[in-house]
């Protein structure tokens, strides 16, 4: 059963059992997709970077990814599917890499990091939010808010970096470039390289398209 | 018996209700798939 049939039915279910009319259950359709994606997406990606022994740095990556994306938008895959494994594997990916990275001379980890979240905040300014064909941005004052509301949360990312930084833990230098990654990572998806290179993944599979 | 299972799907559709205009106020969803906003969602 796919997950298009599996949202449909429920929300058909909900709809007959509560006399709701068609576009409550078009509402209903939508929100019990977005819920199975982000849980199964969730769930898979954290279950592989606990099997590769780096759910922390997976975690910190995905949540920074979450804060961003919500706020600033980005490329997306064209289909569920690709999405559950391109997620599945970026975000482990990215903590390996920071694991990695972890191992090398502090003074160019640092210097590395400073880099990419400059890099980061251009490419906020350039470009936040980044809209899609399956969820338009169409009222201009919405367009600012999200604008202001990206910036906000970059913000948010630097002073979480800063924090963990400073922290003595063990886990903290691993942490703290798995959230630059995930930053790097996010970021990069609002440029035109980064919507490439989402339909590069998506044709991978199968003819690919993204959604803008 | 039949009140209750009204009560909990009113619940449900009230929550689910709640999560998609959450998710419509946002850019878009933080996976990497964005399932179409509804009509009466887009803002």
């Amino acid at each position: 059963m796919s997950g298009e049939i599996f949202s449909k039915r429920w929300a058909r279910f909900l709809s007959s059992q509560t006399g709701q009319n068609d576009e409550t259950e078009a509402v209903l359709i939508y929100a019990i997709e977005i819920l199975a994606i982000s849980v199964i997406n969730f769930v898979l990606t954290l279950g592989l970077g606990w099997l590769l022994g780096v759910l922390w740095g997976t975690l910190a990556a995905l949540l920074t990814a979450i804060l961003m994306r919500h706020t600033a938008g980005g490329a997306h895959s064209s289909s569920p599917i690709r999405c559950a494994i391109i997620t599945m594997i970026i975000f482990p990916a990215l903590a390996l890499l920071a694991k990695q990275l972890a191992g090398l001379n502090p003074f160019i980890t640092d210097l590395l990091c400073l880099l990419m979240v400059l890099i980061s905040f251009g490419l906020i300014w350039c470009f936040a939010p980044v809209e899609n064909e399956a969820a338009p941005i169409i009222s201009p004052q919405r367009r600012r808010s999200l604008r202001t509301f990206s910036f906000l949360a970059f913000f948010v990312v630097c002073i979480c970096i800063f924090i963990i930084k400073q922290s003595l833990q063990p886990w903290a230098e691993d942490v703290y470039i798995s959230i630059v990654l995930g930053l790097m990572w996010s970021t990069f998806n609002l440029s035109s390289p980064g919507h490439s290179f989402m339909l590069f993944l998506d044709g991978i599979h199968q003819e690919g398209r993204c959604n803008q | 018996m039949k009140k209750y299972g009204y009560l909990l799907f009113s619940f449900m559709v009230t929550v689910l209700v709640f999560v998609a205009n959450v998710a419509s106020a946002s850019a878009c969803i933080w996976s990497h798939y964005q399932p179409n906003v509804p009509d009466s969602l887009r803002k």
